[in-house]
């Protein structure tokens, strides 16, 4: 728990989370939704990681961005795996904190482009779906996440090699999927 | 887009970082959800804390309710015991002597 008083090492604590949640809060959620397809559930363990770093933010300001990150993904991987093994009732209770985010959407275009787009995201929800997990959540951390084949390494202890070639599978096996180019060869399944 | 693959043709890599780009801005967090998120821990955290404290309060409270609850039932026992209460066992259910007041019986009541 974090020390209340004074105020000032309330703030300071404050001042860290803030530092960890802006420069993580992309790429975790980007984790997670590469993890479990799930947006809600990305949500959900998103607050969930966080709400430990704060927790934890009176340790975690003595660690390098580094350190600090690799402890997120560390609480991040054990989320991911409590995520099947949680009951009803904790993910019910979480409920309506997920449901007030995921009504933050903005849609002000007209209903025909609202349409096409919903279509289009929708196909590549469904070609992500079809992607293995690991090729997932490395095309994710970078696209979402914004992070480089090496800090994508790091998250997931592979090396940057490994990143690079499960991002380019995922892409390649997506365009064959979305039917971007026919040369591909494939049947696509969209 | 940095690190992804040589296979694909340019413009069917171009398409398909369009259709992430606009796949990310929608399923991706936005400005607002960020702030939403953020929010949402912090409150989540001050509820944490305050917990422990709200629960330490209720106790000293119960302390104190207890004291005002029991300390005038011991005192009219007392007076009972010196002024002539004929039984005061479980149930309160012997009637008082006529000389002592009520005053006891009926808070318990």
């Amino acid at each position: 728990m974090v020390d209340r008083t004074p105020d000032g090492a309330t703030s300071g604590l404050v001042r860290c989370f803030n530092r960890i949640y802006d420069a993580n809060h992309r790429a975790l959620h980007a984790y997670f939704l590469g993890r479990t397809s799930d947006p809600e559930a990305a949500l959900d363990l998103s607050q969930e990681a966080f709400l430990r770093v704060w927790r934890n933010v009176s340790k975690l300001q003595e660690l390098t961005p580094q350190r600090q990150r690799y402890w997120l993904y560390t609480v991040a991987k054990n989320l991911v795996a409590d995520l099947y093994r949680g009951s009803a009732s904790q993910r019910a209770a979480r409920q309506s904190v997920v449901a007030r985010l995921r009504s933050g959407g903005n849609h002000e275009e007209g209903p025909q482009a609202a349409l096409e787009s919903r279509e289009r995201l929708e196909a590549v929800d469904r070609a992500m779906n079809e992607l293995p997990e690991d090729l997932r959540t490395a095309l994710l951390l970078q696209v979402m996440g914004r992070l480089s084949s090496s800090q994508i390494g790091e998250a997931l202890e592979v090396p940057a090699g490994t990143v690079r070639y499960r991002i380019a599978m995922a892409r390649k096996r997506l365009a064959e999927l979305l039917r971007l180019d026919e040369h591909l060869g494939t049947k696509g399944r969209t | 887009m940095t690190d992804h693959n040589l296979d694909l043709p340019s413009d069917t890599d171009a398409r398909l970082d369009r259709l992430l780009e606009e796949w990310v801005e929608q399923r991706g967090l936005t400005k607002a959800r960020t702030e939403q998120l953020r929010q949402a821990v912090l409150a989540m955290h001050e509820l944490d804390a305050a917990t422990p404290a709200l629960a330490a309060a209720s106790l000293d409270q119960g302390a104190e309710w207890w004291s005002s609850l029991f300390t005038p039932l011991l005192t009219a026992l007392s007076q009972a015991a010196t002024t002539g209460y004929l039984s005061v066992g479980t149930g309160m259910e012997a009637e008082p002597d006529p000389s002592v007041g009520y005053r006891a019986y009926m808070r318990l009541a």
